[in-house]
């Protein structure tokens, strides 16, 4: 005698009998507060910026970038008087 | 969107809410408690091991305490926090997805801690419909997860997902038509989706 087939399986039948599984029961309390404490001391990675700003503090380094600030622009200064100077001769010396 | 309650009735945790805002983790404690297990109702039916949903019900609220100070009066935080839970259950999805050893956790049929004669047959039904969703994309295994599994209306699976009604109802639609031709793989009757 030949086996009937199996009926097809129903999902909706599957569906009503899993909504009614229950989840565990659990506590994530513990788990919860150490994560965001974690969070909370997590060191920042330092940027150049951060760095360039920890550095600025000493008062070393903020003498010298002084000095190197004005080195600049006493260089700037001069070099533009020399360049203004440099295109008047040229514009002289093609006059002739 | 204001929920009328919000301003009749208060929000049962916006004490708690209030002083976890200023940094009282005992206050988010008690936040934690009194919600964790509605949580992990929602996530039981994404996860496949009891491992995993600990760990994306710790998510949900971590990344609730990151977004508090966002948190307004005028939305039911418990409306805020499910949607902050069905999120991280998407990302699994899509974790799940990206993972070379989905296919082989999926073939030996995990629930690693138990036996299949030991489990209820509620828990049985439950890993096979999802067995059967994960075959899905991430977003329609959700969607459907949500629908299916949890019974919820179309118009809050829509506040979930940020979507129109007509937005849902569109890829409720296909993502139907997807699962049908799983179930018919899987010897399934297709008018039964």
């Amino acid at each position: 005698m030949d086996t009937p087939p199996n009926p097809p399986k129903n999902w909706n039948d599957l569906i009503t009998r899993a909504r009614s599984a229950q989840a565990p029961d659990i506590d994530v309390r513990h788990s919860v507060r150490n994560t965001i404490a974690s969070l909370r001391h997590a060191r920042p990675v330092p940027t150049a910026l951060t760095h360039l700003s920890f550095q600025g503090s000493r008062s070393w380094l903020v003498g010298s970038l002084a000095a190197l600030a004005m080195l600049a622009i006493t260089s700037a200064y001069l070099g533009l008087q020399a360049t203004s100077e440099l295109s008047l001769a040229l514009s002289l010396s093609s006059a002739f | 969107m204001t929920s009328p309650d919000a301003t009749e009735f208060p929000d049962p945790d916006l004490p708690f809410i209030q002083l976890a805002q200023s940094g009282d983790l005992d206050a988010f404690d008690a936040i934690v408690l009194r919600h964790q297990s509605l949580i992990a109702a929602i996530l039981h039916r994404f996860t496949k091991t009891p491992s995993d949903l600990e760990d994306l019900v710790q998510e949900t609220f971590v990344k609730a305490w990151q977004a508090l100070p966002d948190w307004r009066p005028d939305r039911p935080f418990l409306h805020w926090l499910k949607r902050i839970a069905v999120r991280t259950g998407l990302e699994y999805c899509r974790r799940q997805k990206r993972s070379p050893l989905a296919f082989a956790i999926d073939f030996t049929s995990a629930g690693p801690l138990m036996a299949d004669e030991e489990k209820t047959d509620s828990q049985l039904a439950l890993q096979e419909a999802r067995s059967l969703l994960s075959y899905l994309p991430a977003e329609d295994q959700t969607l459907l997860t949500l629908l299916h599994l949890h019974g919820m209306t179309m118009d809050e699976i829509a506040a979930h997902f940020h979507w129109s009604r007509a937005n849902a109802k569109i890829k409720a639609f296909r993502a139907r038509h997807r699962l049908r031709k799983i179930l018919t793989r899987h010897g399934y009757s297709a008018e039964s989706a």
